[in-house]
């Protein structure tokens, strides 16, 4: 299966290549290492426009206006700071577990802009744990990822803590609130 | 099978017809043949953590000749969930720090450090660790060191309490463990001490007896501008120093020799012209030494925030002692970790986008050669043998 993986990424990294240095740039930056670090199927941040970005992965919608674009690519706004396999691509969603998994309890937090109705939410990166790795939508992205000194802010971190299983499995995003100051403004 | 049938006829039939070239036939070759590896490993050995992100309870150390034009995979060993690793120098053992599950994702948890032979890569011994509380995360160097000259290992535990498990390696047993809340990961400091990177910007450190209880403990002064400009947690040491660097490219020179860590006067690799293009550095082991005193540093352009660890393109080469770059060497693929190897003739090592390790002369620059054939899944972390 990693074989594949690769051979998709080296494609779609091609494909990058025949579009624009600022397109390259992206794609290769897309290798990041995460906390679970992978390299991260380019396209995935570079698109944005039709599809998921991960070939092989059907395009989701989550139905609500207010909660646009794809939970099944690296470029959905709550994923700003994620690390991992997204579970919507493993059979969760960017707030379940996948069937016979288990929710961490604990995790670290992020906040990202929904670009609908331009509040900043507080995201709870909750890892999904007892099966082994997903392997579908590897997807790091790091904006407020601080290291290992300041857990609550890092994603390099295996955060399966407290549950039956340490085994790494897959990514949520869940909304646990929005910033209150932001909605004053 | 009646394609391979048929090849067979083929050669056994013109191999008679060479029989004259070559009167006697190739020797007998025994069976139950395995291959060993020297007590000592060349310098231009490196050990390749194989994090395996796409099946995390499969991870592996890879052991690779960096100079070598042929037989440069030299064998592995298992790292699962996480692993960390060392290499001793001193005796001829390999440790690995990991985790399994009795019926593989579930069961019973066993975190253990594994002694593996240097040489027959075999497996001699294991010390577990109890509690279930080994750190778990993406490969970081410092989650597992050696201290008083690799009698003890100390192991970074995150649950999520930190803390330190001191264990004596050559009696096989746990020593201690040692609280570190609000902080993370290890940093050896003085003959039998450590200290560790906190939350608050500071670095807390603490000096051991020979069994492992902690004698004292300081603080430095808040030093980590963690919301403006934070450390990276990788290190690298030239003498006495040792060097960490910023997610901007400011580096933090430390002196860990003595009791209690001295932190260091700063300096910037990126001059204002090269900070404005956003030349920072970026990756996941992002720098790198070798004898000569010569800094690398993975480097990356137009950076924005959130690319920490995105890799970079190239590689700055600086002189620790005038700190003055020297050299600036531009990489034949995006790399996402460095590793420079600590023989006269230094190599360095770049892990690639596409999971290969791309081998440089570290003073030229010159592409050498790439290790890939699918080794390894996700290499975060690389280690010179003798550094």
């Amino acid at each position: 299966m990693a074989i594949l993986d690769r051979m998709t990424e080296r494609a779609t990294r091609r494909l990058a290549q025949g579009t624009s240095r600022r397109s390259l740039l992206t794609a290769l930056g897309g290798i990041l290492v995460g906390a679970t670090g992978l390299p991260l199927l380019p396209v995935a941040r570079a698109s944005g426009g039709a599809g998921s970005g991960y070939p092989g992965v059907l395009p989701q919608s989550t139905g609500d206006p207010q909660d646009p674009g794809d939970p099944a690519s690296c470029d959905y706004w709550r994923y700003c700071g994620i690390d991992g396999f997204l579970c919507s691509c493993c059979g969760g969603s960017a707030s379940a577990c996948p069937p016979g998994t288990e929710m961490s309890p604990i995790t670290w937090i992020g906040s990202c802009r929904n670009p609908a109705d331009n509040r900043n939410y507080i995201i709870s990166y909750n890892d999904c744990c007892g099966l082994t790795s997903c392997g579908r939508c590897m997807c790091n992205r790091n904006e407020s990822d601080l290291p290992m000194y300041r857990p609550s802010a890092n994603n390099d971190t295996n955060w399966c803590l407290n549950t039956k299983s340490s085994v790494y499995t897959c990514s949520t995003a869940v909304i646990i609130g929005y910033a209150m100051d932001e909605e004053k403004k | 099978m009646r394609a391979i049938a048929l090849i067979l006829g083929l050669s056994l039939f013109s191999g008679g017809a060479l029989a004259a070239d070559f009167p006697e036939p190739l020797p007998i070759e025994p069976t139950d043949n395995v291959a060993t590896l020297p007590a000592s490993y060349p310098d231009s050995w490196i050990y390749a953590m194989d994090g395996n992100f796409y099946s995390v309870l499969d991870g592996k150390v890879l052991i690779l000749d960096l100079a070598a034009t042929s037989h440069e995979f030299k064998g592995y060993i298992g790292a699962g969930q996480f692993g960390s690793f060392l290499a001793a120098s001193t005796r001829p053992e390999l440790y690995v720090a990991e985790t399994y599950y009795s019926r593989r994702v579930s069961g019973e948890r066993t975190d253990a450090i594994v002694i593996y032979d240097k040489q027959s890569l075999k497996k001699k011994a294991e010390i577990i660790l109890p509690g279930g509380k080994r750190g778990q995360s993406v490969t970081q160097k410092h989650s597992f060191q050696f201290l008083d000259n690799e009698r003890l290992a100390l192991i970074f535990n995150f649950t999520p309490a930190a803390s330190v498990t001191v264990v004596d390696l050559v009696e096989r047993k746990i020593l201690n463990e040692i609280p570190i809340p609000g902080c993370s990961l290890i940093y050896p400091t003085g003959k039998l001490g450590f200290s560790t990177l906190c939350g608050n910007g500071t670095m807390a450190a603490f000096t051991l007896g020979a069994n492992g209880k902690v004698t004292g403990e300081q603080r430095t002064k808040k030093f980590n501008d963690i919301d403006n400009n934070p450390l990276f947690m990788k290190t690298t040491k030239v003498g006495n120093t040792t060097y960490f660097v910023t997610f901007l490219g400011t580096v933090q020179p430390m002196d860990m020799t003595g009791t209690w860590p001295k932190v260091g006067k700063t300096w910037s690799l990126v001059s204002e012209e090269e900070k404005a293009a956003g030349w920072r550095p970026g990756g996941w082991h992002i720098l790198s030494s070798d004898a000569q005193g010569r800094l690398y540093f993975l480097m990356q352009e137009k950076s924005y925030p959130g690319s920490h660890k995105d890799g970079g393109g190239e590689v700055w080469v600086f002189d620790a002692k005038s700190k003055k770059r020297v050299a600036r060497h531009v990489l034949k693929t995006h790399a996402i970790s460095i590793e420079v190897t600590r023989g006269a003739a230094p190599y360095l090592a770049a892990v690639n986008a596409n999971m290969e390790i791309d081998v440089y002369d570290a003073v030229s620059g010159q592409h050498l050669r790439t290790i890939g054939g699918n080794p390894a899944q996700t290499i975060f972390v690389m280690q010179a043998s003798g550094g």
